[in-house]
């Protein structure tokens, strides 16, 4: 008889009860069901389980060591099955391993578009979806598409509204005696004060008619604060066809603005000033800022002190009107045949209006806790 | 530009019923921008009038005394503490309470009262001089007369105690503040009678003009000891000229100072007021010489006309203005000259030799009418905006001198001191042909096709007409011709006058209305459709999109690889060492990695905007024009700062640029080029083809470059830049589908063990040889040097898929393979398989 069988049939009951204990404790012990899988085959295994080899042998020994050890085998048995069973049960409830549901979450890698990309998107997208093309032209443009086509000569009192950029774009390192003649014919080159010279460009490219958006950055000499940049964003719009009218320009900005700042903003329209439209308006929206104040103080109506508005309840949001026979002339569209509105508003602030930024200079900062925000 | 709401009643009657700020938005939804409005008496809040009721000697002070007063407040009398000398029981005075703000004797900012003690004496307030509640130094100068402060005596005002004090002063006025920006085209709305103007319009009240009928100068005629010569008639149409003697004036009346200091001018000098308060009431500049200095300044005898000459200013000639400032004038500037001396720029501002003075008893009254250009020119080039220069460049009516001429002769004569009368000696008219405003053809249809809603014909004549207009006509075409003070510029198209129909009409009553227009699609930008590829592409790997301002100083572009002289450079710089135009965005978001580098282990940045290249190549300066504007594309660069070496940064840069570009549509090939520039380092230098075009360029920033910039060495920073217009007018592709296979595939590793200097490329084509058809993806998973590599080598582990098209592969084939490759390897590279 090898030592196996011996231990195995002449088990005492005090080799029973460790078995019992080892089996119970391997089964506690499990994370996973493979592991379960593995123990139960390891004691209930049909081919050689410790407890299935136990309850075969018991044909070959004793009677009295098989009515000792049978009804203590079968119960043991059952009691492992079943131990075994509630521990399936259990991982299959419970999952495998412990989790503390309060640790921070991982992100995947995500980085940001420039809020100026995200509202000009949104800009961009209401009037893709009303049929405007999305229009650029150069950034150092011509004094002639800058001002001269938009019916402001260099004697134009309007050009003092806008301090231009003048720029040099001769490469440098040639002899300059001999230009010189050559660039006094020259036209002269400036940073761009508006996206208004992309009218021109886009009546001279496309045709009429025509319905375009320009959104692009625009320069203006001028000292920079929290407030004022001399570089920043413009969205001009353009619409030629026959018989366009201010009652036109009027409901395609009230229905832009709808859209883009919701359903509650007011709009007013007053007259306006510009060289390359005639009529030439202005269109103020209402104040958010001091809308909620209004609407949180009722009592007081009168007396809201708004930083932004100073008390007006309105803001300046854009300049528009038809354009001036002038300009479509210098585009090359007949006025006798056409009309066209054409509005411009400044991007830059609108961002910062959207996202309540004080500084202008942050949009340009690459300060990542900046650019994370939004 | 301010506008007093009083003097605005001088010329229309204004409802009642209207408040300040009802008005303010009036004007600015018909007429001009008003940015904010005052209440004149809002500086005079917690004043009253108070009655002197007994007065003690304060009894630590000599030079005070103790007042009580009766300021209105039932049942009690205030104690104040005041050391004017002419206080006196039973006047009236101005009491400052506490809470008011005044300007301690006259001087210095306003100071907000506060209830104190003065030597030890409380005082509820303050018994004020004139000087003290800011009133105009002609009245503050009555109260301040001899030794020590004089407090002011409103005795002769008769008012309760208690009385406001602006109540009881008549400082009830409202004063306008409007943009000057929207006044640009409208040089009749400079001046009171303009804004009254368009009220009478506005309320359908009659406009009243000064009255100057029956006090007509008779021109040319008159005397001759003045004499002008216009010798620039062109640039200027018209020039009054009036020699007026016996003039004396101690004071201008009480109603001119008010409206002058309501409009923000202090009452300086009887003449001066009188020529400012024709130009705020007309606005017609006008200026007043001294006619003693100018005669004086030829020395000539009397009997001899004194001369003025209107003429260009002579190169280096030299005047003092009356700012004191002596100023240097060019040919092209127009001056007003005595035969000697210029004695004021025309237009711009008087100069000090002519100036009247107090003892200024003989003038001459200068009305002109100065091309606008000109004086736009010469204030520019002097740094000088006037109020007459600014009137002046908005080009002004040809009309306007003589009435204000007149006007100015009426007030000289309401103001002169008792028993004395200005004598007109000689008025002398020198003016081109003023032409006179030519009808405009206005068909009805347009002006209701312009503004998108039928008009009332009614209205529109009625809006014309109280705005000067002159409508005659048919039922079909009006010709509309504009009064004298629209038609020097403002007013010369239809559309002019559709817009002074539109804004009288108020725009926000036009009814919504939509264009007909087609559904065709419009055609979509290959830039538009790049960002919306690129940019998400890009968020979703990690990167943050940054925005720089294209402007670049030299010192930035050190180490970039970038020369001078190809950069656009600003001529009229704010900041003169940032004067060149970004040539690339690298620069930029060098600076960024720097700024950010404390934040975070990774920097993924990226920014898309336009560079400048100081050669023509990008479009017309004009249609028909050879000369083009600066080549300027848009490009996108990004950067990746991480701790790796550059092997590793180059594989994630040439992925990021390979997907993002994928994303977009486009096939990129990446090709190793010999980089020509220090921006890189050694043997990392790519670039990018699309479809056999040039796309785009990269790299791993050189150790130089990261040293001279201060960047860690640990990190790699990885760059990319991507030609956006070189890809605009390139097609996307399109995939095309590959039928899945039907036969499993069989993987097999592979690490070899070569030299250093072998390219993985090379290897890549010997597997590829060797193991002929059947082997379908090879992949690079591994590259490892260190631990059982010898020194020198690098050990390459590949996965490799086997795979045929028509059967399933057996073991003993891909066997075959290996052994064919590891042959090849070791024959080739002196491979050894691992």
């Amino acid at each position: 008889m090898s030592p196996l069988t011996r231990h195995e049939t002449n088990m005492s009951d005090i080799e029973m009860h460790k078995m019992e204990q080892d089996a119970l404790a391997a089964i506690e012990a499990t994370r996973s069901l493979s592991e379960l899988k593995q123990v139960r085959a390891r004691y209930l295994g049909r081919a050689d389980g410790a407890l299935t080899l136990i309850l075969r042998k018991l044909g070959t020994v004793s009677i009295e060591e098989r009515t000792r050890l049978g009804p203590l085998a079968q119960s043991l048995k059952a009691k492992l099955e079943q131990r075994c069973d509630a521990k399936e049960q259990e991982i299959l409830h419970r999952g495998t391993s412990p989790v503390d549901a309060t640790l921070p979450p991982r992100h995947p890698l995500n980085g940001k578009l420039h809020p100026l990309t995200q509202v000009r998107w949104q800009l961009e997208d209401i009037f893709t979806r009303m049929g405007f093309i999305i229009a650029d032209g150069p950034e150092v443009e011509s004094e002639w598409y800058n001002f001269d086509a938009l019916n402001m000569p260099s004697w134009h009192p309007a050009r003092d509204m806008q301090d231009t950029f003048y720029v040099n774009a001769e490469r440098r390192g040639t002899s300059r005696l001999s230009q010189t003649r050559e660039d006094a014919k020259k036209m002269r080159l400036v940073l761009r004060t508006q996206t208004s010279p992309v009218q021109i460009r886009a009546m001279e490219k496309y045709g009429v008619p025509l319905r375009c958006i320009v959104p692009g950055r625009v320069y203006r000499n001028e000292a920079t604060d929290a407030r004022h940049e001399n570089a920043f964003w413009q969205i001009e719009g353009l619409m030629i066809d026959k018989d366009i009218s201010l009652a036109h320009l009027i409901t395609v900005a009230k229905i832009f603005l709808k859209d883009l700042l919701g359903d509650d903003i007011g709009i007013r329209v007053r007259p306006g000033y510009f060289p390359f439209t005639e009529p030439s308006i202005e269109m103020d929206i209402t104040c958010q800022l001091c809308t909620e104040q209004r609407g949180k103080s009722a009592q007081n109506n009168a007396e809201v002190k708004c930083p932004v508005c100073k008390g007006t309840e309105w803001l300046e949001f854009m300049g528009a009107g038809l354009v001036h026979p002038f300009v479509l002339n210098a585009g090359g569209v007949d006025p006798k045949k056409y009309s066209g509105f054409a509005f411009g508003f400044g991007l830059t602030r609108l961002v910062m209006m959207k996202y309540g930024v004080s500084d202008i200079r942050l949009l340009t900062s690459g300060d990542i806790r900046f650019l994370k925000q939004f | 530009m301010k506008i007093s709401l009083n003097w605005l009643r001088d010329y229309v009657e204004i409802p009642k019923s209207i408040n300040p700020r009802e008005l303010a938005e009036k004007l600015s939804l018909h007429v001009v921008e008003v940015e904010g409005f005052e209440h004149e008496a809002e500086l005079f809040e917690h004043m009253v009038v108070g009655k002197v009721v007994s007065i003690e000697k304060h009894p630590n002070a000599d030079k005070l005394s103790v007042c009580t007063v009766d300021a209105g407040i039932a049942g009690t009398k205030l104690n104040i503490v005041c050391g004017g000398k002419n206080v006196r029981e039973g006047v009236l005075v101005a009491v400052a309470l506490p809470g008011s703000k005044v300007k301690w004797h006259g001087e210095g900012e306003l100071v907000e009262l506060k209830e104190t003690a003065v030597r030890g004496v409380k005082s509820y307030g303050m018994i004020c001089a004139g000087g003290e509640i800011g009133l105009d130094e002609v009245q503050a100068r009555q109260t301040i007369v001899g030794d020590g402060l004089q407090i002011l005596d409103i005795s002769n005002t008769r008012a309760k105690p208690g009385t406001p004090i602006a109540q009881a002063l008549g400082k009830e006025d409202v004063v306008f503040e409007i943009s000057n920006v929207s006044l640009s085209n409208r040089p009749d709305l400079w001046s009171h009678v303009g804004i009254a103007r368009e009220l009478s319009t506005l309320f359908n009240k009659p406009l009243r003009l000064p009255n100057v009928s029956n006090q007509e100068l008779r021109m040319r005629d008159k005397g001759k000891e003045l004499s002008v010569q216009v010798v620039d008639k062109n640039l200027c149409a018209r020039y009054i000229g009036v020699l007026i003697e016996n003039v004396h004036i101690a004071i201008t009346l009480e109603w001119i100072r008010k409206r002058l200091m309501a409009v923000g001018q202090r009452p300086i000098h009887p003449l001066v007021d009188i020529s400012n308060y024709v130009m705020f009431e007309l606005g017609q500049p006008v200026h007043i010489f001294d006619a003693a200095k100018i005669a004086e300044s030829r020395g000539t005898t009397r009997g001899i006309a004194r001369t003025i000459v209107v003429r260009k200013a002579k190169r280096g000639e030299k005047i003092k203005t009356l700012d004191g400032v002596e100023r240097e004038l060019d040919e092209t500037m127009l001056v007003i000259a005595d035969a000697r001396e210029p004695v004021a720029i025309a237009g711009v501002m008087g100069g000090e030799n002519s100036g009247v003075s107090e003892h200024t008893h003989s003038i001459v009254v200068e009305c002109a009418t100065f091309e606008p250009i000109s004086i736009r020119k010469t204030s520019g080039k002097l740094g000088v905006k006037t109020d007459a220069s600014q009137r002046f460049e908005k080009s002004l009516d040809p009309h306007l001198p003589a009435y204000a001429a007149v006007r100015v002769r009426q007030l000289l004569r309401a103001c002169a001191d008792k028993g004395t009368t200005p004598d007109v000696r000689s008025a002398v008219d020198v003016s081109s042909k003023i032409s006179a405003p030519k009808p405009i053809r206005l068909p009805l249809e347009a002006l209701n096709r312009r503004i998108g809603t039928p008009v009332p014909r009614a209205r529109a004549k009625k809006i014309l007409l109280g705005l000067g207009f002159t409508v005659r006509g048919t039922a079909k075409e009006w010709r509309v011709t504009p009064p004298s003070w629209r038609a020097t510029r403002d007013v010369s198209l239809p559309e002019d006058i559709i817009e002074e129909i539109g804004r009288h009409l108020d725009y926000n009553t036009i009814p919504d209305a939509l264009p007909a227009f087609s559904i065709a699609p419009p055609p979509v930008s290959a830039h538009y459709q790049l960002e919306r590829a690129l940019k998400p592409f890009l968020a979703g790997a990690g990167f943050y999109e940054v925005e720089h301002k294209p402007f670049i100083n030299p010192s930035e572009w050190h180490g970039f690889g970038l020369e001078r002289e190809d950069h656009v450079e600003i001529i009229n710089p704010i900041d003169p060492s940032a004067r060149y135009m970004r040539q690339s965005l690298l620069p930029g978001l060098f600076s960024d990695l720097r700024l950010n580098r404390g934040g975070m282990d990774a920097l993924r940045l990226y920014e898309w905007g336009r560079v400048f290249f100081a050669q023509g190549g990008g479009d017309a300066v004009k249609r028909g024009v050879d000369q083009r504007v600066p080549h300027q594309p848009v490009t996108l660069s990004l950067v990746s700062c991480e701790e790796t070496d550059a092997e590793e940064m180059l594989r994630r840069v040439k992925g990021t640029a390979q997907e993002a570009l994928r994303a977009a549509g486009y096939l990129v090939e990446v090709k190793t080029v010999a980089a020509a520039v220090s921006l890189y380092h050694a043997g990392t230098a790519f670039s990018l083809f699309v479809q056999g075009a040039h796309a785009g360029e990269g790299g791993v920033a050189s150790e130089a470059l990261k040293v001279a910039l201060g960047l860690l060495s640990k990190s790699s920073v990885g760059i990319a830049t991507i030609v956006v217009d070189a890809l605009a007018g390139l097609t996307p592709s399109v995939p095309t589908y590959m039928p899945l296979p039907e036969y499993p595939a069989v993987q097999r590793d592979l690490a070899i063990v070569v030299e250093e200097g072998v390219a993985y490329d090379e290897i890549k084509k010997s597997v590829r040889n060797a193991a002929g058809p059947l082997l379908t993806s090879l992949a690079l998973f591994d590259v490892f040097r260190g631990k059982g590599i010898p020194q020198g080598k690098k050990s390459l582990a590949l996965r490799l898929i086997f795979r045929a098209q028509d059967r399933t592969l057996k073991s003993a084939e891909i066997d075959d393979c290996m052994h064919a490759i590891a042959d090849a390897l070791a024959h080739a590279w002196a491979g050894v398989v691992r």
